[in-house]
Order: structure tokens, then sequence, then C-alpha cells
């Protein structure tokens, strides 16, 4: 049962980190769809700060070859945004199948984020386009890539006193190769039961920088080091996704659970990761 | 004049504006939130249960145990065993325990965390297929068996060993959630003088109303039962509001207030009646030409932890086990059997769908083996009128299966269709499959008692006519047909026609709505009622007119003389000057269901007294590269005798389908193999989306019933039916793997298209 005994619904930063500091084990809330479900299952009772209110969290600019995507931007407001669209395609992509409509409306990339569940839309995207995420404290800005951020389910290196304020992104360059693609369990409306991320520069038959990230297939959205050893800087051919297939299969760690079995998220990891240089997205 | 027209659902622009008045939108003076405590264990001894700080918490009004009930502790559906509230043990992860009612939400909840409670764990049975194994505890009767029904047709051994083919398969289904969009919910209110009025979401107002007499021990003349606007049923809300209402009803007397109580989704889920997991094993035999000889069915389902409908789906499971085909010999063993999980009972098909995945995958497996069309091996079998079903009834009209078949074939084109789809390349495969299926409309002989409605109808002074039955509205358009019927009777607008909530001391016992029985079983009382009214309303101009009453019709607005049409009068002067003469405009009609018959030894008899009937043809596209199968397009042909109104038809052909393929394509609910529910949530048990949802094709067929209102026959429950073996059958064709296990998650298509078995 949901048990809140108060909510702050502050402006600005300042005034968010001083409720902070007055009332500690206060929960940061945003678009509140995992939160407020969390908090319903939970005997707990909780205080919360609302940080929906605050312009500078919603923001979503372009800085000195950085897209800048605030917390509390929606996936709504993600997916349809231009700046993201052009700099960042995959993570308006993610942000573009996540929920429904009306989750997208509501839900944040930093909820997402923080929530922290190895099968979030977001992460696999962010983690693939090198995005920092950027902290702030009474004590100032901190800064580390979103792949250390995560570090277990349910839990991030978040510091007590900390709030998200948003993602850096390197803008990508005309050659950027990359894909998502991910399966659910329906064609909408569908909790991502694997999902692979990749993202490379492309000159002629080769790939550079690759970059991958796999969700649901390990406790936390994990990278594929091997297998982006693997690609980086060798010529692009049937064979070589062949053997990168079965290399970014064995990097991963998939369990059964409701949603699926170990033995299809692994083969699956293979599959999408086939059908992303086919250009293909797969359909539930 | 109304019926055969679309006219617009009168209950849409209330729901579709959020006007419509649900139960958890209602509040009363003083009125309490109800709550219940309920089981974590799958068995268990209760060995303590203190209530006693519970009762102090402040804004706590009662705190009720099963030693707290007035009446008797039981919930009757078919037997006795269930009780309303748990006693000495549980049985089942969410059996209710005890019940709060406080003053708010959150009184409620302190009083749930405060009752005091031990279970000590006892020994469990989860699999159905261990029902009978030495080490399972012993749950029901002697044997853990709710039901075993049988039919035993011709030679069997003889037909099998004369059959040129043969195959035996293993089919498995798993629970199907009702996921109605309204979770369940009462409002019980008592009266100043000792009675009680109960509201809420229901399908069986009169089950409601035993139930609350029962176990509130208060006389049936002093409980009232008011359906509340309903957001969806599917069977779901057949049984169970019975303990809901009863729950509602021990608290509000208790209290002495009005306490509403409306579960949550996840409560709901975990608590309330399931679609029955099934293994059904079938043995088909044919002739080398494909007529089938003999079948041998073996049936078993899983019931829960209490009887509840267990008996009555199992029959219908039972008598539809064969499928719409001439079999000579047929042999079929069915049984429910107890388990410690949450009891099943009715959704959409009752016991059918499972059935009839089996059937209608074995009869295309048959095909495979003999080399014949699917289509081909349908054509040769399929009941026709004359012919005898195998329950030994013999089919005297409205069977309008070959039209449905012939139908479903030219307009998806099947063989042109099938052979452009197997053209194609490329990773994703695509193919067509087919079902035919049949549906016995109403209770048919495993619920005679039943079969019976009232319908109250009362012309009023200024010429509009309310009417009101026993059957209820759950979505499925009964209002809107009904009044239909009340405007095609009389000869009026139907705008002229307004149908009153359903009231338990407005009309008689009515009997359950539910085996898609409302529109002929209620459209017959009404008819009944109509004409008595319209004998009384012609016996007012009559004299005058220097005829019998019985040489006047009704239509255009108008009484007339049926040979001499100019001879009229318009329906509103006619009312006057019947009110004028104090004539009786105002009665109840009453009707009961034509016989039926049925010998539970040898499993024979006139089972139903119609039957309804469809095809389906699927078209599928298999991704062999994910597992996934998309359903891409779907003919659905019913034989609904008569469609009062078109479009409600349709959408009930275009929903049941989408229900159809959740139940094919991605719904399961999971309890573990210790009992444990692990999905009960809408966002992991996944209901098709409108994404989801293919082009569908509704054909409707019409070969009347001649006992139904103008035709008409049941049917609401049949488009979900089919569906899983078109898909299945669809999927053979299309990648060539047999699925034998509902629902086809990828997780199983998968492997058999690694290993490219046929």
């Amino acid at each position: 049962m949901l048990r809140i005994t108060k909510v702050y619904r502050p402006d600005n930063i300042d005034e968010a980190l001083n409720i902070f500091d007055d009332n500690p084990g206060i929960r940061p809330i945003a678009g509140g769809t995992d939160l407020i479900i969390q908090l319903s299952d939970s005997l707990e009772s909780a205080m919360l700060l609302d940080v929906s209110r605050i312009e500078k969290l919603k923001k979503i600019n372009i800085t000195g070859g950085k897209l800048f995507i605030g917390a509390a931007a929606t996936h709504s407001s993600i997916a349809k945004s231009r700046k993201v669209i052009e700099s960042a395609p995959l993570i308006a992509e993610s942000s573009g199948i996540m929920g429904g409509p009306a989750i997208r409306n509501r839900a944040t990339i930093g909820g997402n984020v923080a929530n922290a569940s190895p099968v979030a839309e977001s992460l696999p995207t962010l983690i693939a386009h090198a995005a920092e995420i950027v902290l702030v404290s009474a004590n100032g800005l901190r800064k580390m890539p979103v792949e250390d951020f995560h570090l277990a389910p349910g839990k991030t290196a978040l510091q007590s006193g900390e709030l998200i304020l948003g993602f850096e992104i390197p803008v990508v360059s005309e050659d950027f190769f990359g894909f998502y693609n991910r399966l659910g369990s329906r064609a909408a409306v569908t909790i991502t039961k694997v999902g692979v991320a990749l993202a490379s520069i492309k000159s002629g038959d080769r790939l550079g920088n690759v970059r991958i990230a796999l969700s649901a297939v390990a406790p936390r959205v994990i990278r594929a080091p091997e297998t982006e050893k693997i690609m980086s800087g060798a010529n692009l051919d049937d064979g070589l996704i062949e053997q990168a297939a079965k290399k970014l299969v064995s990097e991963c760690t998939p369990i059964t659970d409701f949603r699926s079995t170990s033995e299809y998220r692994s083969d699956m990891v293979g599959q999408l990761f086939r059908m992303g240089f086919g250009r293909e997205t797969p359909q539930n | 004049m109304a019926v055969g027209k679309s006219v617009v659902r009168v209950d849409a622009r209330s729901k579709a504006t959020g006007k419509a008045v649900y139960v958890a939108d209602m509040f009363m003076p003083g009125m309490l939130i109800g709550k219940v405590l309920r089981s974590e264990f799958p068995r268990g001894k209760i060995v303590r249960l203190d209530v006693k700080k519970a009762r102090s918490i402040h804004g706590v009004h009662a705190v009720l145990t099963a030693d707290d009930i007035p009446g008797k502790n039981v919930c009757h559906v078919v037997f006795e065993d269930m009780p309303l509230l748990a006693t000495g043990e549980v049985r089942y992860v969410g059996e209710p325990i005890a019940l709060i009612a406080a003053e708010t939400e959150a009184a409620a909840q302190l009083a749930i965390e405060a009752v005091e409670l031990d279970i000590e764990p006892l020994g469990i049975l989860i699999d159905p297929e261990k029902y009978n194994s030495p080490d399972s505890p012993i749950l029901f009767g002697e044997d853990n068996i709710f039901a075993h029904h049988k039919i035993r047709r011709g030679d069997i051994e003889n037909a099998f060993a004369q059959s040129d083919t043969i195959i035996e398969r293993v089919y498995r289904t798993t629970y199907q959630e009702h996921a109605y969009l309204e979770t369940q919910g009462m409002l019980a209110v008592p009266t100043a003088e000792g009675g009680i009025d109960v509201y809420g979401t229901m399908q069986c107002p009169f089950y409601v109303h035993g139930a609350v007499s029962d176990v509130t021990g208060l006389a049936q003349s002093r409980v009232r039962i008011v359906q509340t606007t309903t957001g969806g049923a599917f069977g779901g809300k057949e049984d169970v509001p019975s303990l809901v209402a009863g729950w509602a009803s021990v608290l509000a007397l208790a209290a002495k207030r009005p306490v509403k109580l409306i579960l949550g989704r996840t409560e709901d889920f975990v608590s309330m009646s399931k679609r029955h997991p099934s293994r059904v094993e079938v043995k088909l035999g044919a002739t080398k030409d494909g007529k089938l000889t003999a079948a041998g069915i073996d049936i078993l389902f899983d019931g829960g932890a209490y009887a509840t409908l267990s008996p009555v789906v199992l029959w219908r499971g039972t008598v539809h086990s064969c499928g719409p085909y001439r079999i000579p010999a047929v042999r079929v063993d069915a049984r429910a059997v107890a388990t410690n999980k949450v009891p099943c009972g009715a959704y959409r098909g009752f016991g059918s769908p499972q059935t009839l995945f089996a059937i209608e995958s074995a009869i295309d497996e048959l095909a495979e083996k003999i080399g014949m069309d699917p289509v081909r091996i349908r054509e040769i079998n399929h009941l026709r009128r004359g012919d005898e079903t195998v329950t030994g009834q013999k089919l005297g009209e409205s069977v309008g299966l070959q039209e449905c078949l012939e139908r479903a074939i030219t307009e998806s084109d099947y063989y042109n269709l099938r052979e452009k789809l197997h053209g194609r390349n490329g990773p994703v495969k695509r193919g067509v499959g087919i079902s035919t299926i049949f549906y016995g409309v109403g209770l048919g002989a495993g619920g005679t008692h039943f079969a019976r409605s009232g319908a109250y109808v009362g012309i009023q002074p200024d010429g509009s006519v309310q009417f009101a039955v026993g059957t209820t509205e759950m979505g499925q358009g009964m209002r809107t047909v009904l009044g239909q019927i009340v405007a095609e009777a009389f000869g009026i607008p139907f705008e002229r026609v307004y149908c009153l909530p359903v009231d338990s001391s407005r009309v008689p016992d009515s009997g359950p709505t539910v085996a898609s029985r409302a529109t002929t079983m209620s459209g017959r009382a009404i008819l009944v009622a109509c004409s008595t009214l319209k004998g009384n309303l012609a016996g007012v101009i009559a004299p005058e007119w220097g005829v019998s009453p019985k040489a006047i019709t009704f239509g255009e607005n108008c009484a007339f003389r049926t040979d001499n049409p100019a001879k009229r009068i318009s329906w509103n002067d006619l009312v006057e000057r019947a009110f004028a003469q104090k004539v009786v405009l105002t009665i109840v009609g009453y009707d009961s269901s034509p016989p039926t018959s049925w010998d539970e030894d040898s499993g024979q008899g006139d089972a139903y007294v119609i039957y309804a009937w469809a095809v389906n043809v699927a078209q599928v596209a298999v991704d062999t590269r994910t597992g996934v199968v998309r359903v891409e397009k779907l003919w659905a042909a019913h034989d609904v005798g008569k469609a009062i109104n078109p479009t409600l038809v349709e959408g009930q052909i275009e929903g049941g389908s989408v229900q159809g393929l959740g139940y094919a394509l991605t719904e399961e609910y999971i309890i573990d193999k210790n009992g444990i529910p692990m999905n009960p949530r809408l966002s992991f048990y996944h209901i098709p989306t409108t994404v989801d949802a293919p082009e569908i094709h509704p054909i409707i067929v019409e070969s009347a019933y001649s006992e139904g209102p103008f035709g008409a026959k049941g049917f609401g429950e049949q488009p979900l039916m089919g569906i899983a073996p078109a898909v299945a059958n669809a999927v053979f064709d299309a990648a060539g793997i047999r699925l034998r296990e509902q629902p086809f998650l990828p997780e199983r298509v998968w492997p058999k298209l690694k290993k490219g078995a046929r």
C-alpha cells in the first residue's frame, strides 16, 4: 500500500539539494512509473522529492560536441527530439519503443537509469553511445560512464545527497553505424527479454570504436569487450559477423525466469546481432 | 424494423465518456473499506489466528474469521466444498482467511498486518498429473477427482483395429486469466429493517443472491442484489462474485455500516478463477480415404483447490472433445482433479478451448499422415443436418457449418493464398491454418435446473417501454440486442425502449449469464411477455374493429388488422386507450429452455438444445530467426442463427478472436512448483494489444434456429474457442513444426525450428 508521508516539489536544483540535506532518506521521483509501483508493493512509508518541475532537468541540448539529455526528460520528448534522433539515434529509438504512449509520456530517462534494471530500455543504448552520467550534489558535479553507474539489479553508484542531473553523449559522426535490436513478449507495451545495442564508426568495410551493450542477459546491462575487440578494425564480412555473434553469446550469462529461458536468450543475443547487420529489426 | 440493424450500443456513450458508474465509483454515508487477509502458503494448517490486536486498531470496525460468519461458511457452486473463509487449513496461495472493515484503506492495511497468524506448511500437490501418485496428499474425496465424465459410443477396439491410419498425440494447455478491465468488487449496504442490499460487478445476480443469504443467514426475501456497470467478465464473474459479495455482506452486518470491498489487480489475479490447465491425449483413427473411424480421448483438467465449477466446465469440454465430426466409435474419459492452486472456473468457452485445441490439432496431424489437405478431411467428416453427434444427438436444424466452411475458404481464397505464401522466400515463413468448431448453446444437459429466464416488460403511459431481465450486461451488448427484440416485437422504434439495470427483486431467477445464453433465453422470456401485452392491447381495439385480437398485427409504430393493414391505430393512441381502460400493461414473462437429455454412464443424449458453428482461417508469419509467431490475417465465419445486431456480432468475433490469440500466443500465468504465483500482474502477463491484433474478417452465417428469438442462437464464447488450433495448424503449414503446447511462445517455437523437426 502506498504510504507517502511528504512530497516536496522544488523549482530548481539548489532547492532540491537543500531538501535532500534536510530530509535524509527522501526518494527523488520524476514520472514515478517504477517507483510508485515499488512503493505500493512495499510496507515502508516514503518521502518524495518530485524533480519534475525543475526546468534544467528536462533540457535536451547540444554543447561542445556533446548532447545533453536532462534526467527528467520524458521518453516521449526524447523519442521526438530532432537533436537526439540526429546525435544519438539509438537513444531516440529505445525511448520510442519503451512501454506504451502513456508510460513514455510520464517516464523519464533518469528514472529508467536510476531504477537500475538489467532490462532497462535506456541503459544499453546509453552505454553503446558512450554516455556519461552527470551527478550533482552539495559538493558539486561528478561524471562517470553509465556502464560504471549501473552496479547490480536495483543498485547504482548514486551516493546519498546526489541527484542525477542528466547524460552527456558524444554526438555521432556521419559515418555512424549502429543498431538496437530487442525482443519483448508482444508487439507493444512490453518489457525487453533480450536486447543488443551496437554503436560504431564505419569506414569502408571496417568498423571502428565498436561498443556493444547487452540487456537482460546478465545481472546488469553489460558490455561485450571481447566481441568489440574482434570487430574493431576487422573487415566486416559474413565470416566476421558469424565469429563475433558466437563470441557475443559466450560473453553473456542469461538466466531462466518467468520472462524467458537462458537458452533462448543466449541464442537471441546472436540472432539479434546478426539481424542488426542486415539492418533488420525483429518483430514481436 | 429493429432486428437485423446495427444500432449503436446503448451503453457506448456512457462508457466511452467515463460517465458509467462502476461499483468502485460508489460511495455511501458511513461507508467502510473492506479488505481480505490471504494465505501466502499453498497448503498449511492454521495453528494460530488471533485478531485481538487487529480489532483494537483505530478506525477498524470489524475483523472477522470463519468463526464470525453468521450463516454457513460455504460458497455453494456445484458442491459445497469451498468455504467463504478458510477454517483449519489453507489450500492455495491467496485463499481468504480473515476480513477487515475499516474507515480508511490505511487502517484496514494496518489491521491486516496486526492479525497474528501462524500457518504450519503441509504437503502439497501442484502437478495435476500426480493426482493419483502415492506421494500426493488427498485434497478432495478419496482420490482427488472432482468429476469424471465419459462418452461411450460404438465398439472402439474394433473400430481402431479396422482403421487404416491411427495417430496418438498429447496436447497441453495452461491457465488463462480473464484480465477484465474492472477487478472484482462489491458494496454491501445493511438496510434499516435488517436486510441487505448488495451492489457490484457480476454475471450471475441470482448466484450472488443465494450466496449472500447462505453466509449471512438472512432470509432470501431480505436480500437484494443489484448489478452495477460491469467492466468485462468473460466467465470470471460467474461464481467468484459470490465470494466477494459474501465477504462484503458479513462485514457490513458486523460493522452495521455499508462496506465496499474492491480487489486490487494482483489480489484479483492471484485469488480469482482461471481457465483450467489441461492435458488431452487424443487417439484418432481413419480410413485411407480420410473418413474418421474412431476417437479415444483422455482429458485431465487441473481444477485447483476447490471444485467450484470444475464438474460442469469439464462436462462441456467432454461434449466438445471430438470436434464437430461424425465419428462412429468414441471413448472419452475426462477427469478434473484437485491441486493446491487457485480454483479454476469459467472462462469463455468453458472447458471447450482446451479440448478443441487438441482435436483440431489432431485432425490436422491425421490429415498430414494420410497425405490429405486439412480442409478436405474436414469436408469429409464434418457434421451436417440429419447427422448424429458423438453423444448420439440427431441434428435437426440450424447446422451452418458447411456454409461457414465454404465462406471462410472462399473469402480467404484459402488454396491460392497458401500457394502464394509458400512461394515466398526468406527467413520469415508464412502459412495458413484452419479450425472447424461448434458450440452447444446454453446450459444444456449439464445445467438444466438453471435453464429458465424471466423478463419484466412495462409499457409506460407515454408509449415508451421499459424492460428488465435477469441476465446481465458485461460488455457483450445484451441490453442493446434485447432492446431491439422488444422494439421488433411491438413494432416501435428502438429509441422508445429502455433496459433497466439488473436487480434481483425485479425479475424472477433467470439462471446465470453464461453459456452464451442471454440473447436466446432472455429474448424468449421477452417475447413471452410481449406476446401477452400485445394480446392485452389488441383486446382494447379488437371489438371496435369486429375481429379477434389474434387478427391484429403490430408494426410500423401501429396496430393494424392483419387482413386489412389500412385499418390501423397508432401505438401511442392504443396505449393511451389501454391505460384509460385500466388494461394490464406491465408483466413478467417467464420461459424455460427446450428439453435436453443425458446419460452419465454412456455420455449419450441430447446434450444441448442447439449448436452454433464456426470456421477460422489464420494466416501466420513465423520468423525462423527468433521463433516469433505473428498472426497476420484471420477469417472467422460464425453461424449465429440470426444476427440481431450485425455490428455487435462482428465486435464479438473480433474481441473473441483477439482473446483467442492471446491464449494461443502470449498469455502464460505461471504458478511454480512450490505453488507460488510468479507473474500476477498485467505487465508480466501479456494480453494482446491493438498492435498485436491481426486483420480480422468477420463472416456472419445465419442458419436460423426456430426456437430462438427471430432465429438467433448464442455464440458469444465461440470466437475465442478455435483460434489456438487454427494458429498451431498455420504454424505447421508455414514452418513444418507442430506445436502441441499452448501458448506458442518463441521460447517453445525456437527449439523446434532449431531442430528443424517435422
